[in-house]
């Protein structure tokens, strides 16, 4: 396909992302109160709601469809700013088995399998430490929130006030059409349930191509700056460059899993792996706040905002001081070491990090 | 490296190909380093000996960047083009050898020999050149490395590796001194080893692989 047609399709696909944001918020809506308060009420304990995000992460591989949920439930009104804030900080959580997984893929060799786990564990570390350290400060404080809400107040206007973005305008139409289309048969709660499938189809349909085509488009730029950041090493530049590629595909996973084969490879350190991640982890944040554009209410534009602060907040934490940057890093190459020695228990780890805790962790504390 | 994100540039293995020349163009330069050492008299042995050493470390360094290259390659871009990215890996293997041999040649010469005010020094530097300018060859059409170009220059090279090889042959029967015979033995082989890695070089862009076509 030539590249104009794949960036019109990209850009329709986008189009589609949005509206299916629009129409899930409407199904939501739909749903009957009783309905939404049993469905919900689980996520008011943040640690279930911390499972919640990295198990519902875990299970559609990808952090972007997660986190454009969230912010269409809580454009809805459904779920507030402070119960999604847990959610999200799963999701950066839950993300991180794609790389983990491409990982695998070089278990047979163990050479290999120490630097490519490396790099994809180092991902899992540096994300489950900062919520270690930000999710109870949140808590306590409300500071992420807080001042996602001052600057969403700054952007989008007052706290609780009706959000009209020019994007909501652009993707009412259709999104109204849909539901139109679809209430001629179901109505009430079942008409709720079909709207969100229908969004939750499109949202995920729309991110998948936006992804495999955007990959296309700029695979020979991702080749050529990765290829430059192997010659000069890391540092702020790579945390940008990780940003800008993960923005431009739209997948921090994809950003992450390139740099798997490279790591097991050899050509490139776990030390120079990290910054990239931490920029992928902040690129990856995009969709959520393209997603609040779509979304009715301000505070859906503070749920997305939250999910930036938190992973700049988590750089602020773990990158600037030489001796905590560190720590993600050998935490990675110690596990990497252990992996290797141990690599019938790797398969294990998987499960149950990102399977059975956030599983039992839901059953249990909802 | 994230303002070459949205800078316009080379296209896929473009790059690659900008080196394996570049290396190509190396390699030649440490032949024709060591040829001069060789064949012409009165040169300063030890600066050539210097510059050889560059030239051949830059053209190590050449190929663990392509090699390099081609696994980002691979990572970023899948396996759609798998065929030329073991092709570019299998020609600048051929291609770091190339340095090793000239380097090789040079070390005759480091080691005493001088072929200058024989009877045969003329043929030995013209055969010398022959084969740099064979390598210059090469590099045209590493450009645009397709079957009907490549396979005349394979051919004149097989031509010629054969007349090395007679070469040696003759020299082990000859009565000729080992001061007179090893050394030339010596770099008619490293001159059929440049020739035949040149050629395999090039070989390895247009050499199908083997297609069964079974009908039960």
């Amino acid at each position: 396909m030539p590249a104009p047609a794949r960036a019109a399709l990209v850009l329709s696909l986008l189009y589609l992302f949005l509206v299916g944001i629009a129409v899930l918020e409407n199904g939501i809506s739909s749903l009957g109160e009783g309905v939404q308060e049993s469905l919900f009420s689980s996520v008011s304990n943040p640690l279930a709601g911390l499972f919640v995000g990295i198990l519902a992460t875990v299970l559609v591989q990808s952090s972007s469809v997660s986190t454009a949920t969230v912010v269409g439930l809580v454009g809805s009104g459904l779920l507030s700013v402070d119960d999604a804030v847990p959610v999200i900080m799963g999701a950066n959580i839950g993300t991180t088995v794609t790389s983990t997984l491409a990982a695998l893929g070089h278990v047979r060799r163990p050479q290999e399998f120490r630097g490519a786990f490396a790099a994809a564990t180092v991902h899992d570390f540096f994300n489950v430490l900062t919520v270690l350290i930000l999710l109870p400060i949140e808590l306590a404080t409300g500071v992420l929130a807080r001042s996602a809400t001052w600057l969403s107040d700054h952007l989008v206007g007052q706290d609780g006030a009706s959000f009209e973005s020019p994007i909501k305008k652009a993707v009412k139409a259709p999104s109204e059409a849909i539901i139109d289309l679809v209430a001629t048969g179901p109505s009430g709660t079942l008409l709720g349930v079909v709207l969100i499938a229908l969004a939750m189809a499109m949202i995920f349909v729309a991110l998948a191509f936006i992804t495999k085509n955007m990959r296309v488009l700029v695979a020979d730029r991702i080749e050529r700056s990765v290829s430059e950041l192997l010659e000069r090493g890391g540092g702020t530049a790579a945390i940008v460059l990780g940003m800008v590629i993960t923005i431009a595909v739209q997948s921090s996973s994809i950003t992450t899993s390139v740099l798997v084969p490279l790591a097991a490879a050899g050509i490139i350190s776990t030390r120079n792996v990290y910054p990239v991640t931490l920029g992928a982890n902040v690129g990856t944040t995009a969709t959520a706040l393209l997603a609040a554009m779509a979304a009715s209410r301000g505070e859906a534009v503070t749920i997305a905002l939250v999910h930036t602060l938190f992973n700049l907040a988590g750089i602020l934490l773990f990158y600037p001081v030489p001796a905590l940057r560190a720590v993600p890093v050998r935490l990675a190459d110690r596990m990497a070491e252990t992996a290797t020695k141990r690599r019938s228990m790797v398969l294990a780890y998987v499960i149950v990090v990102f399977l059975v805790v956030p599983a039992f962790g839901v059953l249990l504390l909802r | 490296m994230v303002f070459s994100f949205f800078r316009s540039g080379d296209q896929a293995l473009d790059h690659v190909d900008h080196e394996v020349a570049s290396m190509l163009r190396d390699c030649r330069h440490s032949l024709d380093l060591a040829l001069t050492s060789i064949c012409a008299g009165g040169e300063d042995i030890t600066a050539l000996g210097e510059e050889i050493r560059a030239t051949d470390r830059r053209i190590n360094a050449s190929e663990e960047t392509v090699r390099r290259d081609l696994i980002v390659h691979t990572a970023v871009q899948g396996g759609s083009d798998v065929g030329s990215v073991m092709s570019s890996v299998l020609a600048v293997k051929k291609l770091e050898r190339m340095g090793d041999q000239a380097k090789n040649i040079f070390d005759l010469a480091a080691e005493g020999v001088r072929f200058t005010g024989s009877g045969d020094a003329d043929e030995l530097r013209a055969l010398g050149t022959e084969v740099s300018t064979r390598l210059g060859e090469a590099a045209g059409l590493l450009g645009e490395p397709t079957e009907p170009a490549v396979r005349p220059f394979l051919d004149s090279c097989q031509q010629r590796m054969d007349d090395l090889d007679r070469r040696v042959n003759e020299l082990i029967h000859s009565d000729a001194p080992a001061r007179v015979a090893v050394p030339r033995a010596m770099y008619f082989r490293y001159l059929k080893r440049i020739l035949a890695n040149v050629a395999g070089a090039l070989e390895v862009f247009v050499q199908p692989v083997d297609r069964p076509d079974r009908d039960e």
